[in-house]
């Protein structure tokens, strides 16, 4: 932690955590046609078919990807990923295949599975089983991705498309040097990461030596929240030769990727269109550790995530749920939600979508849900701003957000953006913080659209 | 489930510090001074303070309702402002001093410049450099505190006047007496020990940074230790070179400024190399004007100096974090 940090981004209290709650497959489970990295996939079931847990019923394009590797290793047989498979995640009939609203309030295709009751294991993918973290090291690079990518676990951070792929740039050997594995949440109290700490020790082991496998990281470094960095862990890191850091949980904004990066290797990604593989650096959160962990471990695909449920709820908790598994099953399962529910947000509070949709299906892009009470809601004012500094103080990227908000307020947006506007990474730590309750990311983004739009023109 | 759910943009949850709050926290932070004041200079300064507040407040009032714009009074802004107004009358203002302040205050450096968060200068030093340039036998009725007058308060000269006027007065005075407020001067300025009090208050609860004061306490130091040196007066008074920055710092409602009026937020600084440029800046200048300058007030005019260079020093900002091409 630099000590400049400190005094910087807000204080939230540290999540109550506990172990992750399975939870029974749902009746009805909605899959969207999408394959990896969003691109849409071709179902290869119909209506009124049987379908079994882990059958593959879409199957999408193949995508041209970017390995990493040491440098010099060729990986021919690689260059493009398995064609995407979607798999049904519990056994049962397909009622439909019909639009429905995705998480983030677009319209996508998805299939309606109708489960039959039977909480039947994931059919064997004639992948096998890794008996632990020596035999994944020791198995050749091209045959662990092509059974990852068998068990549909998503590495995108790992291996997906920059934002700027090529035309011929189908692979370049980038020299990696450090893994960070991501053990904080960067919204709490939605703490997915800290209830996938607890998991197995033998998951997180074989995920974290799988991911060092193949990124050909020298350096691991697994974060930690203060408080939950156990012996267990400590003992595994330094078994592995793998780094343990415990940070401050509850130090918003300090856990997101970038910011992480840069407190522990003192690296700056550029924002916005940086990549930090760039710069050496993989960052993977302890929940796809423990995803990589069990595919490889068990040899069977993964059909569930992790969803953590907190805010006002009567049972708040993470939960392991089947993919495809409506919100509104989740909340039912934190306690449900009542009449007095103002809002249900996917992710955090700070940084969440308020959602309108409670039959959307719960992706892995889900990793929690925050429940607003009615009389919680927080309304902005146009109390003009009263040059207190609170939001400069505050804000992680050093930017001013309240003379930001000033000229995007009054449209003079090309000097924002001369102010380094498109730094601002939408984290709302200035809003937060400022007094007269000016609705900052609301006039920075419409500074940033406004100059987006004109940019189109 | 076929409720009806908000849809809004993130972020979903505000801090709890409101316009009101912050301000209420300055209103907290003046008590030890407004309470010293009043033991010091008994009803005249108690009268001085409550009408300095009520004509700021009153006029802001009236000028929102002659203007038809909303008024805004719940912030509290106007009472901090009408209680740091009160705190540099001197005892022996008359009455309608500190009213013809708040009208200065409210309608002349507030109203005109737009209000709360538009003016550039502190609206209480507008109106005191005002009223001390209109009316300045007024301004300078100071008189002596009950803790070393014998009977009645008399009128009596401050510490940074006998400096220009006769230093060889000095003598007889002690540093203590001086930090203690024994000394003659504005009713909130003199008590400086509790002044101190209300800056670490503010201190503590971040409602000012900790970057204007230290660097008015620096820039006081370093120019008076310049200033040891070149002053005749100082060999004179047998003093040693710390014994004046002690004088400075202590005199004058220095320690007032530096906590108080300098970093006040609308017209100070945000980012930190600015505070501490401004702070240095109102430090050296409040040393050079006493010295050397045709005022005594040091303090007052070099913070409203410093005012002017604020967007200035706001263009001296930290390196952006992720930006491409640095």
């Amino acid at each position: 932690m630099k000590l400049a940090n400190w005094f910087k981004g807000i204080r939230r209290p540290s999540p109550q955590v506990s172990p992750p709650i399975e939870l029974a497959p749902s009746d009805t489970v909605i899959l969207p046609l999408l394959g990896h990295y969003g691109l849409p996939c071709e179902s290869v079931v119909e209506a009124g078919d049987e379908v079994k847990a882990g059958q593959v019923i879409g199957q999408g394009k193949s995508v041209p990807m970017e390995l990493i590797a040491d440098s010099g290793q060729a990986l021919e047989s690689h260059q493009e990923s398995t064609p995407a498979m979607l798999r049904s995640s519990i056994s049962g009939k397909v009622t439909a295949i019909k639009q429905i609203y995705d998480s983030a309030g677009n319209k996508v295709d998805a299939m309606v599975i109708q489960g039959n009751g039977q909480a039947d294991q994931p059919e064997p993918t004639g992948l096998s089983a890794y008996a632990g973290a020596a035999e994944i090291c020791a198995t050749p690079l091209d045959e662990l991705l092509a059974g990852l990518d068998i068990t549909g676990v998503g590495l995108s951070n790992t291996m997906g498309p920059k934002h700027y792929v090529t035309m011929n740039g189908i692979k370049s050997v980038r020299g990696i040097d450090t893994l960070i594995v991501r053990g904080v949440d960067y919204d709490p109290p939605v703490a997915p990461n800290a209830a996938a700490l607890t998991s197995d020790i033998s998951h997180i082991q074989a995920g974290i030596a799988a991911l060092a496998h193949i990124t050909s990281a020298k350096n691991v470094i697994i974060v930690a929240p203060t408080g939950q960095d156990s012996a267990e862990l400590q003992d595994m890191a330094e078994a592995n030769g793998w780094k343990l850091k415990a940070v401050c949980g509850g130090h918003y904004p300090f856990a997101t990727d970038n910011l992480l990066i840069h407190s522990l290797t003192c690296k700056e990604v550029p924002y916005p269109d940086g990549d930090p593989r760039d710069l050496g650096v993989v960052i993977e959160s302890v929940q796809t550790a423990v995803e990589v962990g069990k595919a490889l471990l068990s040899g069977k695909p993964q059909l569930t995530t992790l969803v953590s449920v907190t805010g006002a709820v009567s049972k708040p908790g993470t939960f392991r749920v089947c993919l495809g598994t409506p919100i509104s099953a989740v909340l039912e399962a934190a306690g449900g939600i009542s009449d007095n529910t103002g809002k249900v947000i996917i992710g955090g509070p700070l940084k969440g979508y308020a959602h309108f949709d409670m039959e959307s299906p719960i992706t892995r892009e889900i990793d929690g849900l925050y429940v607003q009470a009615k009389g919680d809601m927080e309304n902005y004012s146009s109390h003009p701003c009263i040059h207190c500094g609170a939001c400069a103080n505050a804000c992680p990227v050093n930017l001013i957000p309240g003379e930001l908000s000033k000229l995007c307020e009054f449209g003079q947006y090309e000097l924002a953006a001369e102010n380094d506007l498109f730094q601002c990474t939408e984290c709302g730590v200035c809003a937060y913080v400022c007094p007269a309750k000016r609705p900052m990311v609301q006039l920075l983004r419409l500074g940033k659209a406004e100059l987006m739009a004109k940019e189109v023109d | 489930m076929s409720q009806l759910l908000t849809v809004s943009a993130s972020p979903h949850i505000l801090g709890k510090r409101t316009v009101s709050s912050l301000y209420m926290d300055w209103v907290i932070a003046m008590i030890p001074a407004v309470a010293a004041a009043v033991y010091y200079f008994h009803a005249a300064a108690l009268i001085n303070i409550l009408l300095a507040v009520a004509a700021t407040v009153g006029f802001e009032w009236a000028i929102c309702t002659v203007f038809k714009t909303p008024n805004r009074l719940n912030d509290l802004h106007a009472v901090v402002m009408g209680l740091m107004l009160g705190l540099l009358m001197p005892a022996g203002a008359p009455f309608w001093i500190p009213i013809m302040g708040g009208l200065f205050v409210s309608g002349l450096a507030k109203a005109i410049f737009g209000g709360l968060g538009a003016y550039p200068m502190n609206p209480v030093l507008i109106a005191w450099a005002c009223l001390s340039i209109s009316w300045p036998t007024h301004m300078n009725a100071f008189w002596e505190t009950s803790l070393a007058a014998k009977g009645a308060l008399q009128a009596a000269q401050t510490p940074l006047m006998l400096l220009k006027t006769s230093p060889e007065a000095l003598k007889d005075m002690s540093l203590m007496a001086l930090w203690c407020g024994y000394v003659p001067g504005a009713v909130g300025a003199t008590s400086t020990w509790a002044i101190l009090l209300g800056g670490i208050y503010l201190l503590i609860r971040r409602v000012i940074s900790w970057h204007i004061p230290l660097g008015v306490i620096m820039g006081t130091l370093i120019l008076s230790l310049f200033a040891a040196s070149l002053d005749s007066n100082v060999a004179k008074l047998g003093w040693d070179t710390l014994t004046l920055t002690a004088f400075h710092l202590g005199a004058g409602g220095l320690m007032l400024g530096a906590f108080f009026l300098a970093p006040e937020h609308v017209s100070s600084p945000v980012t930190c190399k600015g505070m501490l440029i401004y702070g240095l800046g109102v430090g050296a200048l409040s040393v050079i004007i006493r010295q050397w300058g045709a005022n005594t007030e040091g303090v007052y005019f070099a913070i409203l100096f410093m005012s002017l260079t604020t967007p200035l020093l706001d263009r001296l900002r930290p390196k952006v974090l992720g930006k491409a091409g640095d």
